[in-house]
């Protein structure tokens, strides 16, 4: 009887979350092989197999989207604002959250409502900002606004996370005599590295998806990201998925690198606690 | 409370100092613009010339306006929807995770994450395909368990096209909240865990009272990010069916990017923006309220 | 880059062979910035604006021109940001509801100033071809293509299936044939109107011509007594609903492609669309489907006063030129702007799939035409143009309600009266 009831158990632990984990899948290997399609087998029917798999594809697609120089782009305003936005985040969100001092609510409701703006209606008074400030369609237009999108979700992340790590260390460093930046940097810093790798990959993902405003601030073909190639697929009356699709495989398999690197961080100290229960 | 007090001059100084700049960066960056959208929701502007000042006109269109009414309607839906799917699915499987019962967990893990990074386009793609009357999965299912008689147009039916557009959204962001719910766990002590398992707390037991408590903060940061999140929410809503049919399955972005990008009219974009901005401030409020606002360890 | 040049060298090749004059001028010097959305490995109307594009870089090196391109698809966002951010390129594309705005601001200067100056321009473009582009009686625009908005496509096999001898002459006569081809089991006509244009713009903007003409739109747009109201375009709209019943079930949640996939797989017998939709049949339909496809104009309906003839077409987009471009740029921008809209672009047009705004040279040779684009470049000689109502109308009606309201008629989860109400409303909040 007990076996039974265990086994039970098992299933419904067990066969939900395969499911929902097989349905997470399907969309990543109808990609694979829709990206492999011909046009005109990809209009006949959307859901079928490639006939023979056409490589070229992504060959295509690759100079079409002028991916080479695209990518440049996209690695450089990605890398500088996760360093960016690591540091600042990191700083406002262990000040906000170990520390009471006047303006922290203020500073708090600030970061909240920029959070729950509509980007729509900030693109068109960022641009006209840019332009004032001589940004505009630079190598610099794109950082300082992605710096400051991303900055609320990881300041209130990070912040969260710090309200369940008791303040013990610190004050032990306190007393050795660690100056605020010291206790910061070198010693928090490294015990946060589950939230700060979880705000890694959201800030990555977020800025290297991100289309709205690299559409808008930026003319010059030289400075364009890989969410703007992506549209070139697109002409007044036709669009080429297949190609568009291999692009957008070849765009995503960087996030994912980036994910299943870091979580394996996050898991570091998940497992630690885990496995034992 | 984990706070510490302020030691001295000095430090108060450099505490300021280390706020104050990102802080006034933010400022300039998305504060300004944003009241400057808040400046033109006052005006009647085309995008040339000067904004004509017109005091609260657009407002009040706005709330004479049938289709800003529904359009907020399925907005708070959604949000509504996808805050108790998204993150209470996540927590669920966050704690799955903790349990030993569970197999191919580093499988899970990784795959449950794969559609938070994948395209709307493809996600409306695929989703698309299940609803689909001609090829789709759900129906091809249906017909296979001899139910042909649930079969529905989907995504056609302006009574349930909402419903069936919040589970493709539910769906793709189960495994954003999962990772952020699931560093939060992997802070927890290692202590704690054993102390309970001394006393004999297993399973299902140890996630309600152990983790549960432990992560508050972190669910109430998942759900406000949520519930205001999907407030803005856009980019899924054009690729599954651009809001149709009519204005069935339109978001309020969706109807703030109509009026600025479409017809051009920034004031009432404007409008529509701030109008967003208020009920995301007013949902998350009442969220701090409900969920108090601290409760830690 | 190893395609254009190809390009380039054959380009060249004609010069030399056709013994043009242009190697022997140094050509023009000056320098602009274009804002366009011809991606450039595209088809159809990109391919050609290259070719001539090109050819004109070849023959002036000296005009410098930057190219900023943005698809279609986020174009008009894009051309706001810059209109509001006072950041508008020299030379660029708008949509006949835009031009209002910009004319009004004194940001473009009028094109027919400078095409009348020019005999030869002048003279290069069909009737009808500034139709979009006029505001206030004046020619703002240069036009680069002239497109039916809505042509019926049908598979000849399907219809011989279900004993129709042929294209319905009248709408009776279509609506008896989608009767028997549903009856058949194909879904008579088909619908891929998740974009919400398709069904307003491509299809009912014509069918509404079958109730009233260009007077009674023109009347409409400067509001001038006719109303959306009025009874003919009620029934109009009744008649619209009423065809929907053969439309295909999910015919608001598919798209355009989706919609071409039925009639690629027979499973549709028939869809309307606009002439675009010719070039991308020759391109991605199989063999056999296009073998048996044929085009044809929208019937009229009898006792109303439209004929199968009057048809939603125009040029659309239009080349607008901003007031600071002067001088040597601007003797620049209106050399180009000649050479990617008239002469050789036409003809290269037209081997491409689609028809320019400008005349093709007399000893074009037609047979060289794919034979669906030339069974549609016949009716098209034959159409009597009308006014695209989603181009002339302000946004808020053309793209806006009009758009909205018509996916909820076709679902039947509006009434006709109540969507002209609606329409007359917001138009008359808009004027």
């Amino acid at each position: 009887m007990k076996k039974w009831k265990r086994w039970g158990a098992n299933l419904l632990v067990n066969v939900p979350i395969m499911i929902l984990s097989l349905t997470c899948i399907f969309p990543v290997i109808w990609l694979l092989y829709s990206s492999l399609k011909t046009d005109v087998e990809f209009a006949r029917s959307p859901i079928s197999l490639p006939a023979v798999p056409n490589f070229s594809n992504y060959v295509d697609a690759f100079k079409r989207a002028s991916f080479g120089t695209f990518t440049i782009n996209s690695v450089f305003n990605s890398l500088i604002s996760l360093v960016l936005v690591l540091v600042l985040s990191f700083t406002l969100g262990y000040l906000l959250s170990r520390y009471r001092f006047k303006g922290r609510n203020l500073i708090y409701g600030m970061l909240m409502a920029a959070m729950m703006v509509p980007i729509y209606a900030l693109i068109v008074p960022l641009f006209i900002q840019e332009k004032k400030i001589g940004i505009l369609n630079t190598r610099w237009s794109l950082i300082p606004v992605y710096v400051a999108m991303e900055l609320p979700m990881s300041v209130f992340l990070i912040d969260s996370y710090m309200q369940g790590i008791s303040i013990d260390m610190e004050e032990a460093a306190a007393i050795d005599g660690a100056g605020l930046l010291k206790t910061m940097f070198v010693i928090m810093m490294p015990l946060c590295k589950p939230i700060l790798s979880t705000v890694v990959i959201l800030t990555f993902m977020h800025v290297w998806n991100e289309f709205a405003f690299a559409q808008v601030l930026i003319s010059k073909e030289a400075l364009k990201t890989i969410p703007i190639g992506l549209t070139y697929f697109t002409s007044q009356y036709m669009t080429s998925y297949t190609l568009l699709l291999a692009a957008l495989a070849m765009a995503t398999l960087p996030v994912l690198v980036i994910y299943l690197f870091f979580y394996n961080k996050i898991m570091e100290g998940m497992m630690a606690g885990a496995v034992k229960g | 409370m984990n706070t510490r007090e302020i030691q001295n001059k000095k430090q108060r100084v450099l505490i300021y100092l280390l706020v104050l700049i990102p802080f006034l960066y933010f400022l300039y960056i998305m504060v300004y613009p944003l009241g400057v959208s808040v400046y033109y929701s006052l005006t009647k502007w085309k995008g040339i010339g000067t904004p004509k000042f017109v005091g609260l006109d657009n407002y009040k269109t706005l709330v004479k306006s049938s289709d800003f009414w529904l359009v907020t309607k399925n907005t708070l839906f959604l949000s509504l929807v996808c805050t108790i799917g998204q993150v209470g699915i996540a927590l669920i499987i966050a704690f799955l995770m903790t349990l030993r019962r569970l197999r191919f967990k580093a499988f899970h893990r990784a795959v449950i994450f794969f559609p938070v990074v994948m395209s709307a386009l493809v996600v409306g793609y695929v989703w698309r395909f299940i609803y689909n009357s001609n090829y789709g999965l759900l129906n091809m299912f249906l017909n296979f368990i001899g139910k042909p008689e649930w079969i529905r147009l989907w995504l056609d039916d302006q009574n349930l096209v909402l419903k069936s557009v919040s589970i493709p959204v539910v769906w793709q962001y189960i495994g954003l909240y999962m990772v952020i719910l699931m560093s939060a766990i992997s802070a927890i002590p290692q202590d704690i865990f054993e102390c309970a398992e001394i006393d004999g707390a297993t399973g299902f037991k140890k996630s309600i009272y152990i983790t549960l408590p432990m992560i508050w903060n972190s669910l109430k940061v998942c759900i406000i990010l949520c519930a205001g999140g999907t407030m803005k929410i856009y980019d899924h809503l054009v690729a599954l069916t651009n809001g149709g049919p009519g204005r069935a399955s339109e978001s309020l972005a969706m109807y703030c990017y109509e009026f600025t990008f479409r017809f051009g009219n920034f004031g009432m974009g404007a409008a529509i923006a701030v109008a967003i901005l208020v009920f995301a401030l007013l949902i998350s409020g009442a969220i701090q309220l409900l969920m108090g606002r601290r409760k830690s360890a | 880059m190893k395609k254009r040049t190809v390009i380039l060298t054959m380009a060249m090749a004609m010069t030399m062979i056709f013994g043009t004059t242009a190697m022997a001028e140094e050509g023009l010097s000056g320098k602009f910035t274009l804002f366009h959305f011809h991606e450039e490995d595209g088809g159809g109307t990109s391919k050609a604006f290259w070719n001539a594009a090109h050819k004109f870089m070849e023959e002036n090196p000296n005009v410098e021109i930057d190219f900023q391109f943005t698809d279609s698809n986020n174009y008009q966002e894009k051309l706001t940001a810059l209109m509001a951010g006072d950041e508008l390129p020299d030379i660029w594309l708008t949509k006949g509801d835009m031009l209002p705005t910009f004319a009004d601001a004194e940001v473009i200067q009028a094109a027919d100033q400078y095409i009348s100056a020019d005999e030869d321009w002048a003279a290069a473009y069909v009737d009808g071809a500034f139709a979009d582009t006029t505001y206030d009686g004046t020619q703002w625009g240069v036009p680069f293509q002239m497109q039916a908005n809505c042509i019926g496509v049908y598979n000849q096999a399907i219809f011989e299936e279900c004993g129709i001898d042929g294209w319905p002459e009248t709408w009776t006569e279509l609506l008896e044939d989608c009767a028997k081809i549903k009856e058949a089991g194909y879904t008579p006509i088909a619908m891929g109107n998740k974009d919400q244009w398709l069904a307003e713009s491509a299809v009912f903007n014509t069918y509404a011509y079958k109730y009233i003409d260009q007077d009674w739109f023109n009347s409409l747009a400067n509001n001038e007594g006719a109303k959306f109201t009025d009874e003919a375009f009620v029934r109009a709209l009744e008649g619209f609903q009423n065809i929907a019943q053969y439309f295909n079930d999910d015919m608001n949640s598919i798209n355009q492609d989706e919609m071409y996939s039925l009639y690629y797989d027979k499973k549709a017998a028939m869809y309307f669309n606009g002439a675009w939709s010719v070039g991308t049949m020759i391109q991605n339909c199989p063999e056999d489907v296009l073998a048996t496809t044929h085009v044809g104009l929208m019937p009229a309906v009898e006792g109303e006063s439209g004929t199968k003839y009057d048809t939603a077409a125009g040029a659309g987009w239009n080349y607008v030129i901003n007031t600071s471009v002067q001088d040597e740029n601007l003797t620049a921008a209106l050399a180009f702007l000649k050479a990617v809209t008239t002469g050789e672009y036409a003809d290269d047009a037209l081997q491409q799939g689609f028809i320019s705004a400008a005349k093709t040279s007399d000893d074009l040779d037609m047979s060289s035409l794919a034979p669906l684009f030339a069974e549609y470049y016949e009716l098209a000689a034959q159409m009597n143009n009308c006014s695209i109502f989603d181009c002339v109308l302000p946004a808020e009606v053309g793209s806006g309600v009009l758009y909205a309201d018509t996916q909820q008629l076709i679902a039947g989860s509006m009434t006709a009266e109540d969507m002209a109400a609606d329409c007359q409303a917001t138009l008359e909040a808009n004027y």
